[in-house]
């Protein structure tokens, strides 16, 4: 259990401490909002289909979501690279623990920055449906995007051949490809 | 019982083996890296491990810190079969890899707690043996500051405490002293042989620095092309090859001629996440 808090811990850390990676993360939702849901939202509702921004938001805050947690993903290949992991390959502990301390620890920033952008969106005029579901849907995108990074962990463990990010990051980008194509429903 | 020859036994040892490794064999395809290799190291003795580059050092480091699994032998560390109770073994040595292994967005302090967590220590005598060894390696003002503004002399030193965090009974030093200064290399194995005596650390390194292994090591074992080509105590090695030198003797044994070494893995990930850097 203190091994799960601790890794999530440098996780949470490690996110807090990159000031770029907290708002560069930010800036992507915030021109969609701000682009597509100005720029379509006349055009939207002038076809007579509603509200556009109630349409996007939830599709900016999956992605928000989905790249977050993939790149956090991905910081295990850094953890490779500059050795990081092998200290915690070497220690007295199963690598099971290990996997779901970092799990837990990218799905908690993802959810955080879901969350921000929840926020923003709200600003920006964005009405939920129903606002009992609001915690519903983080704790199911919680619990969702922990087992996707899970995967990815798993990936990365097994496929030892995916030393370098690049093909990392193919990987990844197949994966997202079917949610990528569905996100505006 | 094949390759006694090659069993490390001399009149250097006079303890107890803590290591313990027998008909060792690593291949990788139709490349063998380490070829049933056989050597024992007494407990709280200085061992060094020289080879030529590729001669499988980092191998056979690796196997005995179970990074990798032997195709074939047996090790013995402290008294725990490595390939039977990994996690026992993992208890009993600490490690300095040939790479920096810090994560450099914590603190030197974060990065001591995050080890003695992960090896189960509990709170207080943590918090005590951190500040004891930070103190040890003078980085205890420095306690606070992010690894990545440390020199390089800083995280090697910040990295051996860290090994020491959980009173190992084996320290594996992979090269530790690969690009320091004169300066930093002397007073690290200062610390080292204070450590050898204070606390009976036994210590397993590598280097290519040969002064610096006749200086320090009470025994000493030779591999070359996977095999374990001698062993012993310096002066041993000396008096077999006729040399006045362990360098002499070094080149005596191994040939002079220069090995090709591939980019390691690591570099070469190195190198370019550095040019990812730059083109984004």
């Amino acid at each position: 259990m203190k091994i799960i808090y601790i890794l999530w811990l440098r996780q949470l850390k490690r996110y807090l401490r990159s000031k770029s990676r907290v708002f560069g993360s930010l800036a992507q939702p915030i021109f969609f909002l701000l682009a597509l849901g100005a720029g379509f939202g006349p055009v939207f509702s002038r076809a007579g289909a509603g509200d556009y921004i109630e349409f996007l938001v939830p599709g900016i805050i999956s992605m928000t979501i989905i790249f977050t947690s993939m790149f956090s993903g991905m910081e295990i290949i850094w953890d490779k690279q500059f050795g990081f992991l092998k200290e915690t390959l070497v220690a007295p502990v199963s690598r099971f623990n290990i996997m779901i301390g970092r799990t837990l620890g990218g799905a908690t920033i993802a959810t955080f920055q879901g969350t921000v952008v929840l926020f923003l969106s709200l600003i920006a005029g964005f009405h939920p449906m129903a606002w009992g579901l609001v915690p519903i849907a983080i704790s199911y995108v919680f619990v969702f995007f922990a087992f996707y990074r899970a995967w990815y962990g798993y990936c990365f463990q097994t496929g030892r051949h995916a030393r370098l990010s690049n093909d990392y990051e193919l990987f990844g980008y197949a994966d997202l490809f079917p949610f990528r194509r569905d996100l505006p429903t | 019982m094949p390759n006694t020859q090659n069993s490390g036994i001399g009149p250097w040892v006079n303890n107890m083996p803590i290591i313990e490794v027998k008909n060792l064999t690593k291949k990788f395809g139709d490349l063998t890296a380490v070829g049933n290799i056989s050597f024992s190291v007494p407990e709280g003795k200085i061992f060094g491990f020289l080879g030529p580059n590729g001669a499988g050092k980092s191998t056979t480091i690796k196997m005995l810190t179970t990074l990798l699994t032997p195709t074939e032998g047996t090790l013995v560390l402290n008294g725990h079969n490595v390939a039977d109770d990994p996690r026992e073994a993992r208890r009993s040595f600490g490690i300095v890899f040939q790479d920096p292994s810090l994560d450099e967005e914590l603190t030197a302090y974060e990065n001591m707690e995050i080890h003695g967590v992960l090896y189960h220590m509990k709170k207080n005598i943590r918090r005590e043996r951190i500040a004891q060894l930070l103190d040890f390696v003078e980085l205890w003002d420095r306690k606070d500051s992010k690894v990545k503004e440390f020199s390089g002399g800083m995280k090697r030193r910040l990295e051996i405490a860290r090994g020491l965090l959980h009173h190992p009974k084996v320290l594996f030093l992979d090269e530790p002293t690969l690009g320091l200064d004169p300066q930093t290399r002397n007073h690290m194995w200062e610390y080292l042989r204070k450590l050898n005596e204070t606390e009976n650390i036994t210590i397993f390194f590598t280097t290519h620095y040969m002064e610096e292994a006749e200086r320090i090591a009470d025994g000493i074992a030779v591999i070359d092309h996977g095999q374990i080509i001698a062993s012993g105590a310096v002066e041993e090695l000396k008096q077999q090859t006729s040399t006045n030198s362990l360098e002499e003797a070094f080149l005596k044994l191994t040939g002079r001629n220069i090995r090709d070494e591939d980019v390691s893995k690591a570099d070469a990930m190195r190198m370019h996440h550095r040019a990812w850097r730059r083109n984004k």
